[in-house]
């Protein structure tokens, strides 16, 4: 009979007892002061157990000591960390090979493995639609660049124009101005300078000549400049738009050395 | 290497003996805090509460799984294989010191306790019925107060007991009957509703 068994028998009264635990307890107990008086030896015995279990003594340090000296040299080529060492934990001897850790993270090194075909399908296809987005862009910044370029463009014929007009006025001033200056000295100088610029404008190639028409000089005659450099302005072509800052300076250098 | 360690508490003791016979150390060590108190108080108790016998012998004992872990016999419960081997040398200490206490009180079955009239309850107190209650135990057939010392205080079951002591389950049973009986007969004086 098991302890809960007997434990359950005495946590019952007499009477509660069934005729098959009378029966299966009558080597104990015939009657009721026989059972009473076991219930309560029994429960004492009970609690002297209890008592002298409280009071169980532990063993001393000194053995466990003898028993680690004992162990270490009884196992001394197999060391303490066998089992709990980083192989262990890869490749554990007690389980079957599919609980094996390192079946397990080879597994999914190889799914990872079998992803990256298609982590790439995906960048290519997001790539796709990036490039589509960049064309939409791109075809609304040309849009802009052409809008912002007629903008400029418009501004640059502006400042031409008024780049022109203030040409015409320096001309004026300069023409008035040499009109003052002793008129012999002035004709032997353009007579000098025009023979030789003439000469060195045959001598240029047809890709050498200038096709500006700040370079371009009509006769000697209507040359009114120092150097022998001639300038084709006429009244009704000094109105184009073609007259650039840098010529206007050169020009003007040009002067310099004459006054 | 402390985080890869085992989960050592929760390992039965058949596994732990398993990984003792193999080096493993901290498998050791969970079955001495398993077992070494209950082996010392058991020992003690067999050994006529010599303190340091039990010592010496829970030492043995242990010595005894580290040098030979083989044999453990693993389709066994460890349990009762230990308290066997433990039985076993407390039955050879016994034969060297040629020491056998009340091996006649073999408990017959019509056993009818001797009735003393004088009315004891009176003239002792509680903290007496220890006393009273170890004369008896020594008193008691070996054979009988070995089950009954297995079955209360170590706690191991019928089947346990049966284990370790190699004995039928129906052999055991009726010797903690006869146990309990001759107790309850012997420590009757305790009891005051009957010495009312």
């Amino acid at each position: 009979m098991e302890k809960h068994e007997l434990d359950s028998i005495f946590e019952k009264t007499y009477i509660e007892l069934s005729d098959s635990e009378k029966s299966e307890m009558s080597d104990l107990f015939q009657n009721e002061d026989e059972f009473n008086q076991l219930k309560y030896i029994f429960n004492q015995i009970s609690n002297e157990v209890d008592k002298r279990k409280s009071l169980e003594i532990e063993p001393k340090a000194e053995i466990k000591s003898n028993l680690d000296n004992l162990f270490h040299q009884k196992y001394q080529n197999t060391g303490v960390l066998w089992y709990n060492a980083l192989s262990v934990f890869f490749i554990n001897p007690e389980k079957k090979w599919h609980a094996q850790n390192l079946t397990r993270i080879a597994a999914i090194a190889i799914l990872a493995l079998l992803m990256i075909p298609f982590m790439n399908s995906t960048k290519i296809e997001d790539n796709g639609v990036l490039t589509a987005k960049n064309e939409i862009k791109t075809e609304g910044k040309k849009e802009k660049e052409k809008i912002e370029n007629k903008i400029v463009n418009d501004d640059n014929s502006l400042e031409n124009e008024s780049n022109v007009e203030n040409k015409l006025s320096t001309e004026k001033e300069f023409k008035q101005t040499f009109d003052a200056s002793p008129a012999e000295i002035v004709r032997n100088n353009q007579t000098f300078g025009s023979s030789l610029a003439s000469e060195d404008f045959d001598n240029l190639s047809a890709k050498e000549k200038p096709t500006s028409d700040v370079f371009l000089a009509e006769s000697s005659s209507l040359s009114m400049h120092p150097d022998g450099v001639f300038i084709e302005r006429e009244e009704k072509n000094k109105e184009s738009t073609n007259f650039s800052l840098q010529a206007n300076l050169n020009f003007l250098d040009l002067l310099t050395p004459t006054f | 290497m402390q985080i890869l360690r085992k989960k050592y508490n929760t390992f039965s003791d058949e596994d732990l003996m398993n990984y003792l016979s193999k080096g493993d150390k901290f498998a050791f060590d969970e079955l001495y805090s398993r077992y070494a108190k209950a082996m010392l108080n058991y020992f003690k108790r067999l050994l006529w509460n010599d303190l340091e016998k039990a010592e010496d012998f829970v030492h043995d004992l242990f010595a005894k799984i580290i040098q030979k872990p083989e044999s453990f016999d693993a389709s066994r419960s460890f349990k009762t294989w230990f308290y066997s081997v433990a039985n076993n040398m407390c039955k050879n200490e016994y034969k060297k010191q040629e020491v056998r206490k009340n091996t006649s009180y073999s408990i017959e079955p019509n056993f009818v306790a001797k009735d003393e009239k004088t009315n004891v309850l009176n003239e002792v107190q509680d903290s007496f019925f220890g006393e009273a209650f170890d004369k008896k135990i020594k008193e008691m057939d070996n054979k009988h107060s070995e089950v009954f010392k297995l079955r209360h205080f170590d706690g191991l079951s019928i089947k346990e007991i049966a284990e370790v002591l190699n004995a039928n389950e129906g052999t055991i049973k009726s010797r903690l009957f006869y146990a309990t009986k001759y107790l309850a007969e012997s420590l009757k004086e305790f009891n005051p509703l009957v010495n009312r």
